[in-house]
């Protein structure tokens, strides 16, 4: 009997998918995606479609920041750059959506290629505080270029159509939500099956020596760069989208730091980890809602008096997971699995 | 045969839909006996001070009325949500309180980036909302749903100028101004230009800064150079006791006018010690009466705020506290007006019947109309008055000269 999943080639070794019960789980999970927008209300798949642009955009804030050590406290402008590209291309060109979402994500993209130039020279804390004031050049060009983005008043996208058919019901705009998050996670995860992928985890573990190993530092940072700005110009043309109206405060600081609290929390450096984390972040304030609701009866006030308390656990559960979880919720998960697979054998 | 029995199981299904829709018959969220109604707050994030106060003013007023009997024999069940100052979150909320909790109407849609996401959609369902939190409604073209009160921080910047030409026949004073740099200072910079248009006065500096920012030393250096007699002050609860004391440091004290999205007694409390001078000169303006005014509306208030909640002093209330109890008598009196046989088409239609209501005495007269929304209601003049602490009003009720 083989318990365990043991290679014996390298094509083994960084298959997709492992095994045939990884193969299995995906199919039920598919199968549950699908099913779950016509059993779910509004509110639900308004909760699972957030859930859906955070993955995308943590996803490409892991490539970055996780795989290849550059800590950005930019994402949001990268994120704003998309969405209001995306708005502004469909609102003032009349370009579908099929075509702006796309487009706003090179546009995300060539804006990270010139944040990365900087980069080059820079390392750790200094890159943090190049994209930190980048998030505010961002937040400055939306709310002074009126003629462009309207100002702070926003800016309206409209929906999605294909043909007659309109995307407007927060039920069809989660398969389109949720046919980009499977293509960006394939991505994602094909990346670093791929040199590049692998050229940017050396860049991370120590960038003296990947040079010596022959990686193009220059080269790599700035494809580092622009993946990440891509992923986050999608998962801003998403939003741009999908909500009624976009102003600059829906991308303010905040966000880039929930996204970085996504990764930390989910997992640094794992595909699966930013999945987790998004899905975590994005619903931790709902769930307290949730909870306090419960008791909404026998103690109405609870809403006002322990609206505090969200703030409080996302504080919390950050510096939890920082001690006591370094490798996030993917982590986790992934001592659970060992453990419960060598029961009661310790090793 | 197959094809048949298809036909007749789609036949069923589409009865059954028919009958589930029929046996929905009263209006959504209302029964014989209650009023589920919704709303979004403000009541964590960066101005949860004002929020929170807000929540509880309107969550005060509905046990009030509940105990008072409640309306047309209905009581109000209120359910409100935090949104954290995120529009996202706002949104969230809003669609849990329309899908899962099924509300009749919404009591208010918290702050401006919230009631831009959330005002389209409740027009989209048919949801009559009533906001008042900011003085204005921030959607370009809000749906007929949608209804707001107060005094535009725009008419409140005419209104000060008004005062100033009028009352204190100043003789051409030179004016400047110093904004946040989003919605919020827009429209106080759009009422100031308006106002110095009309009066022919010149702008003399113009000042911003980034929200959140916490020193103003260059902008009010600025602002000294060009040595204006009056100063727009469009800043927020934190930022103004920071620009007078700035002010005071470099020995400078023109008029600053201020508006009613921070004039409360915590401005009095952070700047007295350090920027008497500065203080003694700044004039404010607001729509709400004060708790420490006179009036039947108040003492009704305050009694209310002492048996529902004794742990809030009524001698330091704030304007939320009020803002949200007027927030509260307003919503109530449109389903009053609805009638027993209340319907979302009976609230609107019940709002639009307020012409000229009177609110007591807590604020101006507060009128909507079939076509007219926004009730935008007078304000007056306030001065500071530094031994006891408070905002007294040195003027009547007056709307601005000119819109």
């Amino acid at each position: 009997m083989i318990n365990g999943n043991f290679k014996t080639n390298y094509e083994d070794e960084i298959k997709i998918f492992q095994t045939t019960f990884v193969k299995f789980w995906l199919v039920i999970l598919f199968v549950g995606l699908i099913i779950f927008p016509l059993v779910a209300d509004r509110y639900f798949i308004y909760l699972c479609n957030l859930c859906g642009i955070a993955i995308i955009g943590a996803l490409g804030l892991n490539i970055l920041t996780g795989y290849t050590g550059q800590i950005s406290l930019g994402h949001a402008g990268f994120l704003a750059i998309g969405g209001y590209t995306s708005a502004i291309l469909s609102t003032k060109l009349g370009i579908p959506f099929w075509l702006a979402m796309p487009l706003s994500g090179i546009m995300a993209a060539m804006a990270g290629m010139i944040v990365a130039i900087p980069s080059l020279r820079l390392k750790g804390l200094y890159i943090a505080i190049t994209t930190f004031a980048f998030g505010f050049i961002v937040d400055h060009l939306i709310i002074h270029w009126e003629s462009m983005t309207n100002g702070p008043s926003g800016i309206t996208a409209p929906r999605p159509s294909l043909g007659v058919f309109v995307f407007d019901s927060d039920k069809s705009y989660y398969f389109i939500i949720i046919v980009m998050v499977i293509l960006a996670t394939g991505f994602a995860r094909n990346l670093f099956r791929s040199r590049v992928g692998r050229a940017l985890i050396a860049i991370r573990d120590r960038d003296i020596a990947a040079e010596i190993i022959g990686i193009n530092l220059t080269k790599y940072k700035i494809q580092a760069f622009s993946i990440s700005s891509f992923y986050a110009g999608i998962a801003g043309s998403l939003m741009a989208h999908y909500f009624d109206v976009i102003t600059f405060e829906n991308f303010t600081l905040m966000l880039s730091i929930q996204y970085l609290a996504m990764i930390i929390v989910g997992g640094v450096g794992s595909i699966l980890g930013s999945i987790y984390g998004a899905i975590f972040i994005t619903l931790l304030p709902e769930l307290i809602r949730l909870l306090t609701d419960l008791f909404r009866q026998e103690y109405p006030s609870l809403t006002t008096r322990f609206a505090d308390l969200k703030s409080v656990t996302f504080g919390l559960i950050i510096i939890i997971f920082l001690i006591f979880g370094p490798k996030g919720l993917y982590g986790v998960w992934r001592d659970i699995k060992v453990y419960w697979k060598n029961w009661p054998f310790t090793y | 045969m197959v094809k048949k029995v298809s036909e007749v199981l789609i036949l069923v299904g589409i009865v059954s839909i028919l009958g589930l829709l029929g046996a929905e018959g009263a209006e959504v969220g209302v029964t014989d006996s209650t009023i589920k109604v919704g709303g979004v707050m403000l009541i964590t994030g960066p101005i949860a001070r004002y929020g929170t106060a807000a929540a509880d003013g309107i969550a005060i007023y509905c046990k009030y009325i509940n105990e008072m009997g409640g309306i047309n024999g209905r009581k109000i069940d209120l359910i409100m949500e935090d949104d954290g100052y995120d529009p996202v979150r706002a949104l969230a909320a809003a669609k849990k309180l329309i899908d899962r909790d099924r509300v009749f109407a919404f009591i208010t849609t918290s702050g401006t980036p919230q009631t831009h996401q959330i005002v389209p959609l409740l027009g989209k369902e048919n949801i009559p909302s009533l906001s008042g939190i900011i003085p204005q409604m921030p959607v370009a073209d809000p749906p007929r749903t949608a209804f707001t009160f107060g005094m535009r921080y725009g008419h409140q910047m005419i209104l000060a100028t008004d005062y100033i030409m009028k009352d204190l026949k100043a003789k051409s004073p030179k004016m400047a101004i110093l904004y946040q740099d989003d919605e919020y200072g827009k429209e106080v910079k759009w009422g100031a230009l308006l106002a110095c248009k009309h009066y022919g006065l010149q702008m003399v500096a113009e000042e911003t800064y980034k929200r959140g920012a916490v020193d103003f030393s260059s902008q009010v250096l600025n602002l000294k150079r060009a040595n204006p007699d009056y100063v727009y002050l469009a800043t927020v609860i934190r930022e103004t006791p920071i620009v007078l004391k700035e002010a005071t440091k470099l020995g400078w004290a023109p008029v600053f006018i201020g508006n009613s999205s921070y004039c409360d007694e915590s401005t009095i409390e952070l700047s007295s010690r350090d920027a008497p001078e500065v203080l003694k000169k700044m004039i404010q303006v607001h729509y709400l009466s004060r708790f420490f005014e006179e009036n039947p509306e108040m003492s009704q208030l305050k009694a209310g705020f002492k048996k529902i909640r004794p742990d809030i002093d009524t001698n330091k209330l704030l304007h939320y506290h009020i803002l949200g109890w007027v927030n509260g008598l307003i919503f109530c009196e449109g389903v009053k007006r609805a009638g027993k046989d209340l319907t979302r088409e009976g609230l609107i239609k019940g709002w639009e019947s307020m012409s000229n209501f009177n609110t007591g005495g807590l604020a101006g007269i507060i009128s909507f109309g079939p076509n007219k929304h926004f009730a935008d209601t007078s304000g007056r003049i306030f001065k500071a008055d530094l031994d006891k602490n408070i905002w007294v009003p040195i003027t009547d009720w007056r709307k601005p000269s000119f819109e």
